[in-house]
C-alpha cells in the first residue's frame, strides 16, 4: 500500500506544510511508501515535492490519497480523477462574513470556498477535520463518514532561547500580554486593543499587548486598529507585522499572559504553542478554541473587560494559581504528541483499507 | 449566585471568582472607574475605511433618463389639455343657433354674387397665402434645427453627465487611496519605530558581550 498526500502549496513553516511533512516521516516510519504532490513549492523543500501533474500516472486503486483541502485549489482535479480512496483533511475555512466589511475579495473567496466543498462530499471516502469543530462542520456539509486528525505539533523547535534582540527590548519588567496571529477581523484584535486600555489605565500601568503577526493586505483593519490605538492614547501596543521564528520564540519568552478574544478558530495553533512555551493562555470560548486548550489555561465565556483585567490581575499576583494553570496545560499537551497522533492517523488508514 | 463565565480545570474557579469580584467591587468603590465607562469602551463600534470596490465604476444615469421622461410626460400632458379645451368649447344653441342658421341661408343665395366679388382680388389672396406658407415653412425649418441642436445638446449634457461622474468617482478612489496610504505611512512608521528600538537593544548587547 501507498499513501500519498496532495497539496496546494508545500511551503516551511506554516501549519498545513508541516503536517503534511509529518505524516509522510509517520507514514514512512511505518514502512509504507509516501510522497508529496502539489501545484508550488518553495526553494527549501524540494527534495520533499512532485509536481501534481504527475500523481495520476502513479496512482492506483489499493492507494490512498490524502488531500489539504484549500480554497480554489488548483489541485482538486486530480483529487477528483484519481482511482486511489481518498481522505480529505480540512483546516476550516473562515466565515465569510468576518471579511465583508475589510476584504470583499477574501470574503467572497471564502464564501465560494464552502460551496466548493460541498463538491467533496460523494468524491471522498473519509473526511478529517483537525478538531471535533471542524469535523462537525463536514458532517453538518454531507460527509458520511468523518474523523478528527489533531494537527501534528512539533514543539521542539521552541526548544531554544530565540531572539536575543527581542528578550532584550522586552524583557524590561513590563508585564508583556501576548497574542499570536494574523491581524484579521476574526481574531478581534481592535476588541484586544480597547481591553488593553482598559487593564493598562486601571489595573497595571507597566504593562504592554504585543500583537506579534502579519498584517499587510489588511490594511483596512490595520487602520481601525490605529484609530482605537490613538483613541485611547496607547503607548505600549506592539505590532510587530511578519516575524521570523527566532523572534517568535523570543515573543514566547518575554510573554507573561497569552490572551486570546478570537471569534473564530479552526484549531488555534498558537494556543498550544504558549501552552509549550509555559506562557498562562486566557482565550474565549469560540469555535474549536475550548476544544484545542483540551483542559488547560483558562476559558472565559463573556469579554466583560474589567473582569478579565482582573482575572489576570489575580493569575499575576498569585503564583499558586499560575502554577495551577501551567500544569493544566502541560497536561493538555500530551493530546498532541508525536506518537499519539501518529497512532490516530494510521488507525483511520487502516479503517480505510478494511472497508 | 453569579453565573461562572470561566472554565479551567483543576483550578477552583468559585476561588478565582470571589477574587475577581473583590478586586473589581474594589476599583469602583474607590471611584477608578464606573461601568458605563467600561461599558462605553466594550461596545465602540468600528468604522471601516470606504472600500475602493465600492465607487461605481459604470455610468448609471438614471436621474437623467428620468428627466428626460419627465419632460415628455409633461408635453404629453399640456397637448392633453389643449384638446380638452378645444372639445370644451360649447356647441351654439336656442336663439343664437336660429340667427347662425338664419344667417347661413341667406349667405347660401348670395354666394354666386360673393364668389364673383372675389374673383378678382383672388391673386392677392393668393399671395397673402403663398407668403403665409412661406413663412410656416420657414418656421418649421427653424424649429427641426431647434429640436436637431436640442437632441445634440441633449447627448452633450448626457457625455458631461459621464464626466461628471468619473471624475467623481475618480475623486472619491483617489481620497480612499489617500487614507489607505496614509494607513501604510503609519505602518512603516510602527515598523521604524520597532527595527529602531531593536537596533538599540543590538547595540547594547553588542556593548555588553565586548
Amino acid at each position: 500500500m501507498r499513501v500519498h498526500q496532495l497539496l496546494t502549496s508545500l511551503t516551511y513553516g506554516d501549519a498545513i506544510s508541516n503536517e503534511a511533512l509529518a505524516i509522510k516521516k509517520f507514514l514512512e516510519d511505518e514502512g509504507i511508501e509516501s510522497k508529496i504532490f502539489g501545484y508550488y513549492n518553495h526553494p527549501k523543500v524540494t527534495k520533499y515535492f512532485n509536481h501534481y501533474t504527475s500523481y495520476l500516472s502513479e496512482s492506483q486503486k489499493d492507494d490512498i490519497l490524502i488531500f489539504h483541502f484549500s480554497i480554489g485549489s488548483p489541485v482538486s482535479k486530480i483529487y477528483f480523477q484519481a482511482p486511489a480512496k481518498k481522505i480529505m483533511i480540512y483546516h476550516n475555512i473562515t466565515p465569510y462574513h468576518f471579511f465583508k466589511n475589510y476584504h470583499r475579495i477574501l470574503a467572497r473567496e471564502c464564501y465560494k470556498g464552502r460551496l466548493e466543498l460541498k463538491k467533496f462530499v460523494d468524491k471522498t471516502d473519509l473526511g478529517l477535520g483537525d478538531s471535533e469543530y471542524n469535523r462537525k462542520e463536514l458532517e453538518n456539509l454531507g460527509f458520511k463518514n468523518t474523523g478528527v486528525l489533531p494537527i501534528v505539533m512539533d514543539f521542539t523547535k521552541f526548544d531554544r532561547e530565540g531572539s536575543v534582540v527581542i528578550r532584550k527590548m522586552f524583557n524590561d519588567g513590563k508585564f508583556n500580554i501576548l497574542f499570536v496571529g494574523r491581524v484579521i477581523p476574526n481574531k478581534k484584535i481592535d476588541e484586544l486593543v480597547r481591553f488593553f486600555s482598559v487593564y493598562q489605565k486601571y489595573f497595571n500601568p507597566n504593562s504592554r499587548l504585543i500583537i506579534a503577526g502579519e498584517y499587510r493586505g489588511f490594511e483596512r483593519y490595520l487602520n481601525d486598529i490605529y484609530q482605537t490605538i490613538s483613541k485611547y492614547n496607547l503607548k505600549d501596543v506592539v505590532l510587530t507585522g511578519h516575524i521570523s521564528f527566532n523572534d517568535l520564540v523570543a515573543f514566547y519568552k518575554v510573554a507573561n499572559l497569552y490572551l486570546s478574544f478570537s471569534e473564530h478558530e479552526g484549531f488555534g495553533v498558537p494556543l498550544l504553542e504558549a501552552f509549550y512555551n509555559k506562557v498562562p493562555v486566557i482565550a474565549y470560548d469560540m469555535g474549536a478554541v475550548k476544544e484545542t486548550m483540551n483542559g488547560g489555561g483558562i476559558i472565559i465565556k463573556e469579554k466583560r473587560f474589567d473582569k478579565v483585567a482582573a482575572l489576570i490581575e489575580t493569575i499575576r499576583n498569585n503564583e499558586e494559581l499560575k502554577d495551577s494553570v501551567l500544569k493544566s496545560q502541560e497536561q493538555a499537551l500530551e493530546k498532541y504528541s508525536y506518537e499519539n497522533v501518529k497512532n490516530i492517523l494510521l488507525n483511520h488508514i487502516k479503517n480505510l483499507k478494511d472497508e | 449566585m453569579e453565573e461562572k463565565w470561566i472554565e479551567a480545570e483543576g483550578i477552583d474557579v468559585e476561588k478565582i471568582m470571589e477574587e475577581i469580584r473583590k478586586r473589581v467591587e474594589d476599583k469602583k468603590k474607590k471611584g477608578i472607574y464606573k461601568d458605563e465607562e467600561i461599558e462605553d469602551i466594550e461596545n465602540v463600534e468600528l468604522l471601516p475605511l470606504p472600500d475602493i470596490l465600492d465607487v461605481p465604476v459604470v455610468y448609471e444615469p438614471e436621474e437623467l433618463e428620468k428627466s428626460y421622461k419627465d419632460i415628455e410626460t409633461l408635453r404629453d400632458r399640456k397637448i392633453k389639455e389643449l384638446r380638452e379645451i378645444r372639445n370644451s368649447i360649447p356647441a351654439v344653441t336656442g336663439a343664437k343657433k336660429k340667427i347662425k342658421d338664419f344667417v347661413l341661408k341667406i349667405r347660401a343665395k348670395i354666394f354666386p354674387l360673393l364668389k364673383l366679388m372675389s374673383f378678382f382680388t383672388l391673386t392677392d389672396l393668393y399671395d397673402g397665402v403663398q407668403i403665409n406658407a412661406s413663412s410656416i415653412e420657414s418656421m418649421m425649418g427653424y424649429i427641426n434645427e431647434s429640436v436637431h441642436y436640442l437632441n445634440v445638446y441633449k447627448e452633450h449634457i448626457k457625455v458631461l453627465h459621464n464626466y461628471i461622474h468619473h471624475i467623481t468617482s475618480e475623486i472619491t478612489k483617489l481620497k480612499i487611496e489617500e487614507d489607505e496610504l496614509k494607513v501604510r505611512v503609519k505602518e512603516l512608521e510602527s515598523r521604524l519605530s520597532f527595527l529602531e528600538e531593536r537596533e538599540r537593544a543590538l547595540e547594547k548587547e553588542t556593548v555588553e558581550k565586548r
